[in-house]
């Protein structure tokens, strides 16, 4: 499963999509709102997509992370527009057949969705709204 | 020929726009359009600058068509 979605998840309905007989472990990685960020309070975040290369991309992600660790399937969720403190962001749930590929093949989709695939969050601040450019934040308003 | 430009994120803030079209010559490259932006726009040059054509990562030395989708977006921070 690779979806792209304004609409909250449930970590069982993604499990629930790709469980299947093969796996022995499935290891899931979720990404929620924290309320600060480099020293500032964060209020809200809004998250944008360049959504068709968004989804290619994350397809293209999917796909070598199972040729490369040999795990059985990968599924990706990815939220955008306004989210609140705690809010859920997105989802990595990789199934293996043993835990060692899975934990592995996880990492590699979480840091390779953070080098390449085209999301922006942009935070709230009291003292301003910043987007987040790499490694950069960059005045919004 | 015309070939379609989006912009996003802090992008949006510097050019004004989500997107627009550009008359570029024939045989016009991603390199040589992102020098065009580059100058269209005060301040992009400093930027560190990503781009896509038609939503795939390519090189500097890819030759543009007619009607291509050109995407120029800033380092990612999705996940």
């Amino acid at each position: 499963m690779i979806r792209v979605t304004r609409e909250d998840f449930s970590v069982d309905e993604v499990v629930a999509s790709f469980r299947s007989g093969g796996m022995g472990a499935i290891v899931t990685f979720l990404g929620t709102v924290r309320d600060s960020s480099q020293g500032r309070d964060v209020d809200r975040i809004e998250i944008q997509v360049y959504e068709e290369m968004a989804v290619k991309q994350l397809q293209a992600i999917r796909d070598d992370a199972i040729t490369r660790f040999g795990v059985e399937d990968v599924a990706i969720v990815h939220r955008y527009g306004s989210l609140g403190v705690s809010d859920n962001i997105m989802m990595i749930a990789v199934g293996a057949g043993h835990r060692p590929e899975a934990f592995e093949a996880c990492r590699y989709v979480l840091e390779t969705i953070k080098e390449k695939v085209p999301l922006w969050k942009k935070e709230f601040t009291p003292g301003g709204d910043y987007w987040i450019e790499g490694e950069e934040y960059e005045r919004a308003e | 020929m015309k070939v379609r430009l989006k912009f996003f994120a802090s992008f949006r803030l510097l050019t004004g726009t989500a997107g627009t079209e550009l008359e570029v010559p024939e045989g016009a490259t991603t390199g040589g359009l992102l020098e065009m932006v580059r100058e269209m726009y005060e301040g992009f040059d400093e930027k560190t600058v990503l781009y896509a054509v038609n939503g795939e990562y390519v090189g500097e030395e890819v030759g543009l068509k007619e009607g291509d989708s050109v995407a120029f977006f800033p380092p990612v921070s999705g996940g």
